[in-house]
């Protein structure tokens, strides 16, 4: 039997880590159905990550504009994927949101990965690899506004990467 | 089944404070939609809190009379090699 031993929490090798991102005006605001925070889901042997949270997002939030994995890292005993999921502004309704602020990100070695990363540094990099996506794949920039194109285009392009 | 009132706290900031099978039934309900989880009613009811004050007390401890610690959240140290 999995234990819990202090609450209720996400368990499994591998987990979903879903960043739910929309456009706030001039600027990127995180919110979700757990707060402006990380958003863990379990991932079973046999669930495509992708699949998994497309649809969980799709049933909780509303249909997202783009769910694109944008790093990993081994942490909390288990493979955690990272996801950013653009919403649009109009599935936000009563969630939490809050400002994303700007983090420096988690640098490593050449062959060890950093040894601390913090949440915010996690959503640095999925932005930089949004602002990536947006220049370099064609599904991506037809679906990111120009107000999107803005509020990235600080952020430096940078693809997936292991954050550790 | 039992009348007790029980809370469970998931790690998201959700919880819930009830009769035991309507805590079940909302934290399986919750882990399902939200977390993608299918926990037993034994492992629901193994992260029970017994207090509104100390989410750390769970029904683990209060038989071994131990607290768990709390897992860090919004900071993650990496797994050293080997271990």
């Amino acid at each position: 039997m999995t234990r819990f031993p202090d609450r209720f929490d996400v368990q499994g090798p591998v987990q979903a880590e879903v960043f739910v991102v929309w456009l706030a005006g001039d600027h990127l605001e995180l919110t979700g159905p757990c707060g402006a925070a990380p958003w863990l889901i379990e991932l079973g042997a046999d669930d495509h990550p992708v699949d998994v949270v497309t649809r969980i997002v799709s049933a909780e939030v509303g249909v997202p504009l783009l769910v694109h994995s944008t790093s990993w890292r081994r942490d909390r005993e288990a493979v955690i994927l990272s996801f950013v999921a653009v919403i649009d502004r109009r599935l936000v309704g009563s969630m939490a949101s809050l400002p994303i602020e700007r983090a420096a990100l988690a640098r490593g070695e050449a062959t060890v990965a950093p040894h601390d990363i913090a949440t915010a540094q996690v959503v640095e990099h999925g932005l930089r690899h949004m602002a990536w996506l947006v220049e370099d794949d064609q599904v991506v920039a037809a679906i990111l506004s120009s107000e999107w194109r803005r509020a990235l285009s600080s952020y430096a392009p940078e693809p997936f990467r292991n954050l550790g | 089944m039992s009348s007790a009132t029980i809370t469970v706290r998931c790690a998201c900031g959700w919880e819930k404070t009830g009769a035991e099978d309507d805590v079940i039934v909302g934290t399986t309900e919750h882990g399902g939609r939200l977390h993608n989880m299918t926990p037993t009613r034994d492992e629901v009811l193994s992260m029970t809190v017994s207090s509104a004050d100390d989410p750390y007390v769970t029904s683990e401890s209060r038989r071994t009379l131990k607290r768990a610690p709390a897992r860090p959240t919004t900071r993650s140290a990496r797994t050293p090699k080997g271990s």
